[in-house]
């Protein structure tokens, strides 16, 4: 093997690159400077959570797991191992965000009859709407509604402009705006405790920073999040 | 020495060196510290370009001890701030001017003798060898000689034929690099007392003559000599030319371009060629376009596109081995590999230039903490090795400028992969919510 001729200005060279490199390691290596690491920002109130709040050791040895990814690239395996970190499930969610009342609870979202609403949107797993790391609250489209609501019928309707005009013009983005998702803000206005109008109804763009990372939107909040994991 | 010659100048026409060709003449200026030679006044012509005629006479306004031969050369020395500097050059004025002697001169700023001419005005202290050589010697005096010369290459011709008693000269075909209206006038002024046919070729007009060319000319010729002059590609297609004509080797003469410098000078600057010019320019223009997507608003079908894992997979797997192959070139000069290293860097240069492509098609944004990190040493990476030492036209300001810049390039070069490797990890191994 032939070896590596050092001259000066080489040497000069690599030595920068050591340094470097050992200013990196040190980086990775402090608990302070973990959220660098990180492949976004955080979710508006995850900010002091540690990663291994949500980020659990996958089932296995390293080899083990290596082994099984191989068989699945192999085709000898039918599902994709995890290596390292398993999958963020919605326990982890749930350590914190479990809540006495849910408009739509993860039993209703992963029955049967909304297969194709899951296998699009992953909406029987938290993280279909809500992915880490992407510095806002909701990552889904507003208009995730009309996936499973396009065919209600509301009789005796009491807004103006009723549900079917809505639906019938494709006004998906106004759901929200009446309607919060998990009921879980105190939203009492109008005669029914909702609004009657979209104007009594919460803002347009009010809509889209709550879901961004903006203030909420709506009222108080009737179950905060609990600190299952300790902060920072 | 030991015998008593203090000068390089004693010592040359004691010893016979630096008398061929005059390349190691610094040498000898160097170890004796005194060039020796006739103290001159040095007045400059600035003939356009960087191009220089210089005319050297005697200090006391007497005439120069000895003639010299037509063909020969002399040696100039001048004194700049590191002290003697001293550089052959064939002497362009005729054996009879015993007053004076005339050089036409290149000042290439990247040289120590181009930047003293260059400040030179006329007060520098300089002193001029004794004559030596005689390029003519193998020439048939009776027969007639063309120049096929190039550059300042020209100036054996200029000599041949201001010299009362120089070889019969047949023609002179001249090619220049781009248009020397300088040149041409100081040939044409040279041809026209003795009605010399020349023909001048602008190489950026008419392209680089090659082996052909000449071919065709030396069978419209036949029967002569022919005397070559000028940069050692031009040489070397013209001797091809030649031979393929049938023109036997006795009858090619040449003169060669010869490099000197002194023992403590920089390396010679290396120029830029046109292709590393193209890629450093691409790679620029290509971190301008990638800028402009950090900043301009994300176009959300193209996002959408690059949210697919394939793509995401497919991509990220074409910036590890764009990265991997990067270290092949400085791991191949690392181990002297010189020659294949050289014949990589253009491709080195070329994938550097266009990494920012591959960046785009695997980025959706600018990410977050070390991610945002990388992505910004990437392209900070390819300002870097577009601005590489070739743009630094003088040697010593080159110098200076490679202690910082291989540092940085090799440092960047160093975090982008240790980085890219971490990337790959927690890609690997730390996964989302499952769908």
């Amino acid at each position: 093997m032939t070896r590596l001729i050092w001259t000066r200005a080489r040497k000069r060279a690599y030595g920068a690159a050591v340094i470097a490199l050992l200013a990196l390691l040190s980086l990775l290596m402090w608990p302070d400077a973990a959220w660098l690491q990180a492949a976004g920002k955080p979710t508006p109130g995850h900010e002091n959570l540690q990663c291994s709040a949500c980020h659990m050791a996958a089932p296995g040895e390293l080899r083990q797991q290596l082994q099984a990814s191989l068989r699945y690239f192999l085709g000898l395996r039918e599902s994709p191992a995890p290596i390292g970190n398993a999958d963020v499930a919605n326990s982890a969610c749930y350590a914190c965000h479990e809540r006495p009342t849910e408009h739509h609870p993860l039993s209703l979202m992963g029955e049967l009859r909304f297969l194709d609403v899951q296998t699009e949107h992953g909406v029987h797993n938290c993280t279909g709407c809500h992915q880490e790391h992407h510095g806002v609250r909701v990552t889904a489209s507003p208009t995730i509604c009309s996936n499973c609501h396009s065919d209600d019928l509301v009789v005796n309707d009491p807004i103006t402009p009723d549900h079917a005009a809505l639906f019938a013009s494709g006004k998906w983005d106004s759901c929200l705006r009446c309607h919060d998702f998990h009921g879980n803000h105190q939203m009492k206005t109008g005669d029914y405790n909702y609004p009657s109008t979209l104007e009594q109804g919460v803002a347009s763009q009010d809509v889209l920073d709550h879901l961004g990372a903006g203030k909420s939107a709506y009222g108080p909040v009737l179950h905060p999040a609990k600190q299952a994991v300790s902060p920072k | 020495m030991a015998a008593g010659y203090a000068t390089a100048d004693e010592i040359s026409a004691s010893t016979g060196a630096a008398s061929y060709c005059g390349s190691c003449i610094q040498a000898l200026t160097t170890l004796t510290g005194d060039p020796g030679g006739t103290p001159v006044v040095v007045e400059i012509e600035r003939i356009g370009g960087d191009l220089l005629v210089v005319t050297l006479k005697p200090i006391d306004g007497a005439n120069f001890p000895q003639r010299h031969v037509s063909g020969g050369h002399v040696v100039l020395s001048i004194k700049d701030e590191k002290g003697w500097v001293s550089r052959p050059y064939t002497i362009t004025s005729p054996p009879e001017e015993v007053d004076r002697r005339v050089l036409v001169v290149r000042c290439l700023t990247s040289g120590r003798m181009g930047r003293v001419l260059a400040r030179s005005h006329g007060n520098a202290r300089a002193r001029i060898g004794t004559p030596r050589g005689d390029a003519f010697a193998r020439l048939k005096r009776r027969r007639a000689t063309a120049f096929l010369v190039a550059g300042v290459g020209l100036t054996p011709a200029l000599a041949a034929l201001r010299a009362k008693n120089g070889p019969p000269v047949a023609f002179v075909h001249a090619s220049f690099r781009e248009q020397e209206p300088g040149l041409e006038r100081v040939l044409a002024d040279a041809c026209a007392p003795r009605n010399v046919p020349i023909t001048v070729l602008n190489c950026k007009v008419v392209g680089l003559q090659s082996a052909s060319d000449f071919t065709a000319l030396a069978r419209k010729h036949p029967g002569i000599d022919w005397f070559i002059c000028g940069p050692v590609g031009y040489e070397k297609a013209v001797r091809i030319g030649l031979r393929a004509a049938g023109v036997s080797s006795a009858r090619v003469h040449a003169e060669q371009f010869v490099a000197s410098s002194s023992p403590g000078d920089s390396p010679p600057a290396r120029i830029r060629t046109q292709a590393e010019n193209n890629w450093a320019k691409t790679g620029l223009w290509l971190v301008a376009a990638w800028c402009a997507w950090a900043v301009l608003p994300p176009y959300e079908a193209w996002s959408e596109w690059q949210s697919s894992d394939a793509w995401r997979t497919t991509t990220g797997l074409i910036l590890i081995a764009l990265i991997a192959w990067q270290w092949v070139f400085p791991s191949l000069r690392g181990r002297g590999g010189l020659g294949r290293a050289r014949r990589l860097e253009l491709w080195h240069r070329a994938i550097g230039a266009l990494s920012p492509i591959a960046l785009l098609l695997h980025q959706r944004d600018l990410a977050h903490g070390l991610l945002c990190t990388l992505s910004i040493l990437f392209v900070a990476n390819t300002i870097v090795g577009s601005l590489d030492k070739t743009c630094v036209s003088d040697a010593s300001h080159r110098e200076r400028y490679m202690k910082f810049w291989l540092p940085t390039h090799v440092a960047t070069s160093c975090l982008i992969t240790a980085l890219s490797v971490w990337h790959v990890i927690m890609v690997v191994t730390y996964r989302g919510g499952a769908s």
